[in-house]
């Protein structure tokens, strides 16, 4: 008696990845991450927001792919916009690294994508690593300029007798406090409209209207406002 | 909607010299320019080196659009040099030339001040050079034969080409949904803008990754390129004169504690006053422009 054929089990090919995700669909969802990091820029100026939003593909990629592809996009947009405009935003790709690595493990392992309030102290997580990793780089590159409003905040902070370092922390978290968790709020409402072969596997919560966010997203910075101004205050009585 | 202002520096097209230069060797000059500016302090090597790459822009027909691309500085620079004269980033004691209210200004911000804009405008300069004479294919095609892992490449290449596709996308997207009443600024048009681009975006990658498995993206044989870069004997010299003289100056920067100037030059109070005025102005106007603009309509 002969056995009958048996269907061999099926073997995972080498061309997916932990994310069973063909590796053709990660090497083109990446360059369409970095490229909607970048655009996303020129759409939150078109809308004329006093936010930047030009972390959405990193969070989305770092969720959805993984923190480590969420790096990768990260570090090809500073790389992509330094062959556009110039080398000046290379150093900031250290910060996008962060700021994918904290998204990515903050969903998939910290499970901090679980409910709205977790997803949000995420989100805060992410823009108080990302400010003491960008502090410093605005301090050396830049002498602590960036060019946009949050400057003048930096010159207030100096005025009262903040130093220089402590000054551009104290401007960058508020502004880094609010373009994070907005930005995050955005990717979540993009994730749950993606295909759901792409987030089957991703324990996150569903979407909130961006109103609420808003609102807490006020009383987080004007909460940190207050304290910074304190400490500003405090620092220039004492210097 | 038109996103046409925001559009990238991309190639001017031409047949210069500066264009004909092989992409690895105008390469070598911009990462050079990169490693000599953050080596020294010298203000003297650092707008020299800006007004070298100055110079190089009638050459390759590209002087316009150079100093547009280069406004970009305005704002950064401007607030830069007005906090580096309200907050030196060197070593206290700092030297207090004047005041205006509760702004102390400080002679010893300036030298610095002016230091890290040199950096910032000369390694600018020359990378615009660099962008604006060289087709993105040749650099790609230079990048792989460095051995640059080709799905990095394929990566970085669909990047360049994407960002032009999703800005016209952008526009379109917003225009439709203003036509069905949605607002053209503000937090409530953010997530009608910006998840019909993402979604949209992503679902048609998945057809590309398969076409891109059809054509059997991740085989191993050789690839070719439709896109020829050759290597003459003068980019060679271009090559190899930008990286000598490039690497033995920022050596000579390093030996020399990175060459400042500062003890030599001393600026006058006047001078520091003037500076800050139009650096503060220059600075609050951009900012009000912004503002002005951003209530326009």
């Amino acid at each position: 008696m002969t056995s009958a054929p048996v269907a061999a089990a099926p073997k995972k090919s080498s061309r997916l990845n932990r994310n069973n995700l063909p590796m053709t669909l990660i090497v083109t969802l990446i360059p369409v991450c970095v490229a909607l990091n970048i655009v996303g820029g020129y759409i939150a100026s078109a809308l004329r927001l006093p936010v930047y939003l030009d972390m959405i593909g990193t969070a989305i990629s770092a969720i959805v792919l993984g923190p480590w592809w969420g790096a990768l996009v990260g570090v090809l947009t500073n790389g992509g916009s330094a062959l556009i405009s110039g080398p000046v935003s290379l150093p900031f790709a250290l910060v996008n690294v962060v700021g994918a690595l904290i998204w990515g493990y903050g969903v998939r392992s910290w499970k901090l994508g679980r409910t709205i309030p977790r997803f949000f102290l995420l989100n805060v997580i992410v823009a108080v690593a990302c400010t003491i990793v960008a502090a410093p780089i605005i301090v050396l590159v830049f002498g602590g300029a960036t060019g946009n409003g949050a400057d003048a905040l930096t010159g207030t902070f100096l005025a009262v007798g903040q130093n220089l370092v402590g000054s551009v922390f104290s401007s960058n978290i508020l502004t880094s406090l609010a373009d994070k968790i907005i930005g995050g709020f955005v990717a979540l409402a993009i994730i749950e409209a993606l295909p759901k072969s792409l987030t089957a596997n991703i324990d996150i919560v569903k979407a909130t209207p961006l109103k609420g966010v808003l609102l807490a997203v006020a009383g987080v910075v004007v909460g940190v406002l207050i304290i910074v101004v304190f400490l500003a205050l405090n620092a220039g009585a004492s210097a | 909607m038109s996103m046409q202002a925001a559009m990238p520096i991309a190639m001017i097209p031409g047949n210069s010299i500066i264009h004909r230069i092989n992409p690895l060797a105008k390469l070598v000059w911009v990462v050079g320019y990169v490693i000599l500016a953050f080596s020294t302090q010298n203000i003297v090597i650092l707008y020299s080196m800006a007004l070298f790459a100055l110079l190089l822009a009638p050459i390759a027909g590209v002087t316009k659009p150079l100093l547009k691309g280069a406004l970009i500085l305005v704002p950064v620079g401007s607030s830069l040099l007005a906090l580096q004269i309200i907050a030196p980033a060197v070593e206290r004691p700092w030297t207090a030339v004047d005041q205006i209210g509760p702004l102390v200004l400080y002679g010893d911000g300036v030298y610095y001040g002016f230091v890290l804009l040199g950096r910032i405008v000369a390694s600018l300069l020359m990378a615009l050079i660099m962008v604006m004479t060289t087709h993105p294919s040749d650099l790609f095609t230079s990048f792989a034969k460095l051995k640059v892992p080709y799905t990095l490449n394929f990566m970085l290449a669909m990047t360049l080409q994407l960002i032009p596709v999703f800005q016209r996308e952008v526009g379109i997207i917003m225009s439709a949904q203003k036509s069905r009443g949605m607002k053209g600024t503000g937090f409530s048009a953010v997530l009608p803008s910006f998840v019909p681009v993402f979604v949209g975006a992503i679902e048609r990658v998945q057809q590309l990754s398969i076409s891109l498995e059809s054509r059997g993206f991740g085989s191993d044989g050789i690839k070719t390129s439709y896109r020829q870069v050759r290597g003459r004997a003068s980019d060679w010299v271009v090559g190899i004169v930008g990286a000598v003289v490039l690497i033995t100056l920022s050596v000579v920067a390093i030996t020399k504690g990175t060459w400042s100037l500062a003890n030599e030059i001393t600026f006058s109070p006047l001078f520091v006053l003037i500076t800050f005025l139009i650096a503060a102005t220059l600075f609050a106007g951009v900012i009000l422009a912004a503002i002005a603009f951003s209530f326009k309509k």
